[in-house]
C-alpha cells in the first residue's frame, strides 16, 4: 500500500518536518515556559525559544527547497506525507522532550 | 465561464520568470502543506495553563478527523464524477507534473479548507494564517494549469463543510478528544 514512489524525497520530507517541528515546538516552549519541552536558556524571556525556533524552522525550509530538486515531481500520495508529517512531528517533540530533560539536569 | 477565469489566471505562467519560481515553490505538494500543518499542530501548545490549552488542542484534533472526512468525501465525488485536467483538453501553461486524478473536486483545496476552516473556528487568528496559505497554494495550482477554479470553489466547500461537521455537529467525538488531550499533557508537558 506504501509506496513512496521516491524513498530520497520522502526522507528529505521527514527530516523537513522533524527539524521544522522542533522548530516549532521551540517558539511555543519560548512563549509559553513549556520547561520541558525548551531547548534554549531562556530565564523567562521569550525570544531565546523564538529565535532558535525560527532558525530551525528557516533552516529546514531552506535545506530542503536547495537539496530536493523532484519536489516538482510527483512523490509520496497524500496519505504518505500525512504518515511522514505524523511521524516525523511525533519525534521531534519526543527528540525535544528527552533533550530538555537532559539539560534541566 | 470558469475557463475563461482559468484561461485569465494561467495565461500570465511561463512570462516571468521570478513568478513562476515563486508559484512553483506554492504550488509544491509539500512547502504549504507543511506550513499549515505546522500551524495546526502548534496550535497544541498555545495557553498558560492546560485549561487555555484544551479548546486550541481539541481545534487540532478536530482538524485532523476534518481533514480525513474531506478526503472520504473527494474519493466519493470521485466514484462519481471525473473531470478531466485542463492540459488533458485546453493548450495550457503548465508549470506543474501532470496528475491523473480528476480535477473536481481539488483535493489540496479540500485539505487545505478542512484544516483551516476546523481551526478558524476555534482560533480565529491562526485559523485566518491557515486559510490565507490555503487560498494561496491553490490560487498557485489554477497559475500553475493543474485546476479550474470552480474546482478549487468545490474542494474548498467540501473542507469547509467537513470542518463545519466535525467542529459543530459532532460533541460525540468530545470525550475521545478530551483524552487524547489528557494523554497529550501526561506524556509531553508535565
Amino acid at each position: 500500500m506504501l509506496n513512496f514512489v521516491e524513498p530520497r524525497v520522502a526522507l528529505h520530507y521527514f527530516v523537513l518536518v522533524l527539524i521544522g517541528f522542533a522548530g516549532v515546538v521551540q517558539i511555543a516552549a519560548g512563549r509559553y515556559q513549556l520547561k520541558t519541552l525548551s531547548l534554549a536558556p531562556s530565564q523567562g524571556q521569550q525570544w531565546p525559544g523564538t529565535l532558535l525556533g525560527l532558525s530551525m524552522i528557516t533552516l529546514a525550509f531552506t535545506w530542503f527547497i536547495i537539496a530536493t530538486p523532484e519536489m516538482l515531481l510527483p512523490g509520496p500520495a497524500g496519505f504518505e506525507i500525512g504518515l511522514l508529517f505524523s511521524m516525523a512531528s511525533l519525534l521531534a517533540l519526543c527528540i525535544c522532550r528527552l533533550t530538555a530533560a537532559l539539560l534541566r539536569r | 465561464m470558469d475557463y475563461q477565469l482559468f484561461q485569465f489566471i494561467n495565461r500570465h505562467a511561463g512570462h516571468t520568470p521570478l513568478l513562476d519560481a515563486v508559484a512553483r515553490l506554492l504550488v509544491s505538494d509539500y512547502l504549504l502543506t507543511t506550513a499549515i500543518g505546522f500551524l495546526a499542530v502548534g496550535l497544541w501548545f498555545v495557553g498558560q495553563t492546560p485549561a487555555e490549552r484544551a479548546p486550541n488542542q481539541r481545534a487540532v484534533l478536530q482538524g485532523g478527523v476534518s481533514l480525513l472526512l474531506a478526503n472520504a468525501l473527494v474519493k466519493l465525488v470521485n466514484l462519481l464524477y471525473f473531470r478531466p485536467r485542463p492540459f488533458s483538453v485546453h493548450e495550457v501553461n503548465l508549470l506543474f507534473y501532470r496528475p491523473s486524478d480528476s480535477s473536481l473536486p481539488s483535493n489540496p483545496a479540500a485539505v487545505g479548507f478542512s484544516l483551516a476552516v476546523a481551526v478558524w473556528l476555534t482560533h480565529r487568528k491562526v485559523g485566518g494564517a491557515m486559510l490565507f496559505l490555503a487560498t494561496l497554494w491553490s490560487a498557485a495550482r489554477i497559475y500553475c494549469g493543474v485546476h479550474y477554479p470552480l474546482d478549487i470553489v468545490a474542494g474548498a466547500a467540501i473542507g469547509a463543510f467537513a470542518a463545519y461537521l466535525i467542529v459543530r455537529q459532532t460533541p460525540v467525538l468530545n470525550r475521545v478528544y478530551d483524552w487524547l488531550i489528557g494523554l497529550g499533557e501526561r506524556l509531553f508537558l508535565t
